[in-house]
């Protein structure tokens, strides 16, 4: 036919929105990723920018709007069959699971993927052992990934702050995404962290071709590294586009900063 | 373990085999009152190790382990002694088909008590599965085909020491093989932290239902052993009371630990027919010690590492 | 439509006692969000003491006013001291613990009181005293009341309106409604959050003490596992009123007193428990935050 193939969005956000109790805690939301882009979401505090995760990841359910991802529409499931998709993501307030070791944290990411039948976990097959191997590798080496590679046994709890942030996003990597969203990996890290952090985060980029949506306070972070930025106030995107353009906008200015 | 797991097929024969000949010096040259307690504490620690994987696994709070005991009871001893008595069912093998069903039935009855509990927390669900707990020993409580607060007596004692500890590894090696794999750890994830299992992929409600099921299939059976162990049930033998022992046990072991629920279930059995000062004052002593551990130890002797374990940091 | 005046006063009667034991939970799960588990054994507690203090008091007082509201008075102290102990040597080292814990412990507490009582008082009913002396009504040919339902309803009546008053029109009041809100706040706008917590579980055990009185004159018959029931159904009553919500309560109290006493009547009375818990399920699955509760969002 002649007519050019667009190439489709990895994901497409139209008009999302989501109120609680009558507060519109964000809406008319709208946010285009292409595949392998990196994106920031930054805005003052109470912006939404979380509920914006939590829409994305199925936590919440939007009550206008719609969402697709890679073709397929995502509102209104649950947050297990939105991972299953290709979405996964760390939280601002760590929620790592404490009791276990950091290797089976990363574990419990791979669990979607995994081919275990009941009968093959109880009677040990081949299949069973097969996995259980190719699970506990694959942690180890996403640990290594995120500079936990010696803190495989280590109970989750007993874990640093910043080891706990990064835990997470191994976790996050197990399941597979093609879309990563990170809330505030940076929080809590000091300069030298916060420099090993872009790194992993372009290391991620390149060698796993995953789109990362970043919520991040640090401008210079945001700034330094990402392509494109959604700027949100009061629940409302306010400003789109490039870093420069993002930083001299005015509205955007007069978020952060007030009115003179 | 692994070990253990790749000559699987020899293992248990060679247990079997172990087993019965316990069974047989046991029965010749022990004190019948010891034997008694020793087959008891069997029983409770198949009931301690199934509560230990709805609750201490899982993470969801249950006071109802005793209504899924009953369950198990009552529709195995309807089995062997009520519909059909005097029939195949009161033999061996029969009584072990009595209690296998008396088990299935219960898990039935696990999935109907799972399935709100998936929308349910802590508190809630404590109230939830005590409410199933009281209303199945009030509806049989109020059934004269099942004896009203009489209950049934004359029922065949086939479960022996054999047949109760055979229960008692399987049971063990389920919930073992269960735990120490990709679901176990989809299982503990959920009851660590539930919003992050299910934004990993974890489909929390699923496991939640496994869990309830699996645990009072098990809890069933251990029933059905129970009545045909004791040779008579009444609705009392299944009250409040008896569910908080079996949290009292769990606890005590460790939440979470497999071999603590045994080690629990064996201490809270044997030591009260040991210390005579137990014995008088359990009533009292018991929910003592469990508010005790909860102040002072919550993570009860083993925490959530397994006696092999002991010493290791976990 | 007599039946439907009868039922109503039964209803309404057996609701009052639910509505005084709701408001226990239903406070204490404002403040602390955890289902004080004894609460229904604290009730029974109260009941004993009613019994109790008949016997030491022999026929000293004849029934009438004074014998009822001395009783009660015992019994609310009775109670009153049981919670507060709890509270003090159970719950409170276990404030900053996972609720898991505090739950477990409460269900510890529930069944030393359980076993307590019948190691103390042995497993028998009891008749609790007479103090007051039963007049019936007859209005109608089909309709009867008795003095004590109506005492039961204005005692009950009172003591809700006092507790309204209470909370929304004093000092104390409102620091409890601070603390229920958030109690980290509370303490930093410098209300004594422990007092106020301590206050609490007073009031709440104090009510069940009530209720316990009012309980015991109705149907005379005491015995270690009463609590058991009655705390449920009250429980049943808060959630289905929502949980943290004193009027709610008080709502679910005499809606559910008024549910089963119709259910007797035009159902059969094997269901009348098992309407308390149909309720739950239906509220759980449907409405959890109940009529006028609001649910706690976890932060994501």
């Amino acid at each position: 036919m002649g007519a050019k193939k667009v190439k489709q969005a990895l994901l497409s956000v139209e008009n999302l929105g989501v109120s609680f109790g009558g507060l519109k805690a964000v809406s008319n939301f709208n946010l285009s990723i292409e595949e392998g882009s990196l994106h920031g979401l930054i805005g003052p505090n109470g912006a939404g920018k979380t509920t914006v995760f939590n829409l994305l990841s199925g936590i919440y359910s939007a009550d206008t709007g719609q969402f697709r991802f890679e073709g397929k529409e995502l509102r209104g499931l649950r947050p297990y069959q939105v991972c299953g998709a290709g979405i996964a993501r760390t939280f601002q307030n760590i929620r790592i699971f404490g009791e276990l070791s950091a290797l089976d944290n990363v574990q419990v990411g791979f669990h979607q993927g995994c081919k275990q039948s009941y009968w093959a976990t109880l009677f040990r097959t081949a299949r069973f052992r097969n996995e259980e191997e190719r699970i506990c590798g694959s942690a180890g080496e996403l640990l290594e990934v995120v500079g936990l590679g010696k803190l495989g046994k280590v109970r989750a709890s007993d874990l640093s702050y910043g080891d706990q942030r990064r835990l997470e996003i191994a976790r996050a990597l197990a399941t597979g995404p093609r879309l990563l969203l990170l809330d505030e990996p940076a929080a809590g890290m000091n300069s030298s962290e916060k420099v090993q952090l872009m790194q992993l985060i372009s290391h991620l980029r390149t060698k796993a071709k995953v789109a990362i949506l970043v919520i991040e306070h640090d401008m210079k972070l945001v700034m330094g590294i990402c392509e494109r930025i959604t700027v949100l106030d009061h629940g409302e995107v306010i400003a789109v586009g490039t870093p420069s353009e993002v930083q001299h906008n005015p509205k955007v200015i007069e978020a952060y900063l007030g009115v003179e | 373990m692994k070990s253990l797991s790749k000559n699987a097929f020899l293992v248990s024969v060679v247990f079997i085999l172990l087993l019965a000949a316990l069974d047989s010096l046991l029965g010749a040259y022990l004190n019948p009152y010891f034997l008694r307690v020793v087959v008891n504490a069997g029983i409770a620690a198949i009931l301690a190790l199934s509560l230990n994987l709805v609750s201490g696994c899982a993470g969801q709070f249950s006071l109802g382990h005793a209504g899924f005991m009953a369950v198990g009871a009552y529709v195995s001893v309807a089995l062997t002694s009520i519909a059909f008595p005097q029939t195949w069912f009161s033999s061996g093998l029969g009584v072990g088909a009595a209690c296998l069903i008396g088990g299935l039935v219960a898990g039935v009855a696990g999935y109907f008590v799972g399935l709100p509990s998936a929308r349910l927390r802590g508190d809630y669900l404590a109230i939830v599965t005590l409410g199933f707990s009281e209303i199945v020993r009030v509806f049989f409580l109020n059934l004269e085909w099942f004896g009203r607060a009489r209950g049934v007596s004359g029922i065949p004692k086939e479960s022996t020491f054999f047949w109760v500890y055979l229960w008692l590894a399987v049971t063990f090696v389920v919930l073992w093989r269960l735990m120490r794999s990709s679901r176990g750890r989809a299982i503990l994830a959920l009851r660590d932290n539930e919003i992050a299992a299910e934004a990993m992929g974890v489909n929390v409600a699923h496991y939640k239902i496994v869990s309830f099921v699996t645990s009072s299939f098990f809890a069933g059976v251990a029933g059905g052993l129970f009545a045909h162990y004791q040779g008579f049930i009444d609705p009392q033998s299944f009250d409040f009371s008896r569910s908080v022992m079996f949290v009292i046990m769990v606890v005590l072991g460790g939440m979470g630990s497999l071999s603590g629920s045994v080690l629990g279930a064996f201490v809270l059995t044997i030591l009260p027919e040991s210390l005579r000062v137990f014995e008088e004052y359990r009533l009292i002593l018991f929910p003592l010690i469990l508010i005790c551990l909860m102040i002072v130890r919550p993570q009860g002797i083993l925490g959530s590492r397994e006696i092999w374990e002991w010493g290791r940091k976990k | 439509m007599q039946a439907f005046l009868q039922n109503l006063i039964n209803g309404l009667a057996l609701g009052g006692v639910y509505a005084l034991v709701a408001l226990g939970y239903t406070m204490v799960y404002g403040i602390l969000q955890f289902i004080n588990f004894a609460h229904s054994e604290i009730f029974m507690i109260g009941a004993f003491a009613g019994v109790l203090s008949a016997y030491w008091l022999g026929g000293l007082v004849e029934p009438g006013w004074l014998s009822l509201s001395l009783t009660m008075l015992v019994s609310m102290a009775a109670c009153a001291l049981v919670g507060i102990l709890a509270e003090r040597l159970a719950y409170r080292p276990l404030r900053s613990a996972p609720r898991l814990n505090v739950l477990i412990t409460a269900v510890g507490v529930s069944l030393l009181l359980q076993n307590l009582a019948q190691v103390l008082w042995g497993s028998t009913p009891r008749l609790y005293p007479m103090l007051v002396t039963p007049v019936s009504f007859h209005p109608g040919p089909d309709l009867v009341f008795t003095n004590i339902q109506l005492i039961v309803i204005g005692v009950s009546i009172a003591l809700l309106v006092g507790l309204v008053l209470l909370v929304h029109r004093t000092k104390l009041g409102i620091a409890m409604r601070a603390v229920s809100f958030d109690i980290e706040v509370a303490s930093l706008m410098g209300i004594p959050t422990n007092r106020v917590i301590v206050f609490t579980f007073f009031l709440g055990s104090a009510l069940a003490g009530c209720a316990a009185t009012l309980y015991g004159i109705s149907y005379q018959k005491v015995e270690p596992m009463m609590g058991v029931w009655i705390g449920m159904k009250a429980f049943v009553a808060a959630v289905f009123g929502g949980v943290g919500s004193l009027g709610g309560a008080v709502l679910g109290g005499f809606i559910l007193g008024l549910a089963e006493s119709f259910t007797v009547y035009y159902g059969s009375s094997t269901f009348r428990d098992a309407i308390a818990f149909a309720i739950l399920i239906l509220v759980l699955l449907i409405r959890p935050s109940g009529l006028f509760g609001s649910v706690r969002k976890e932060k994501v």
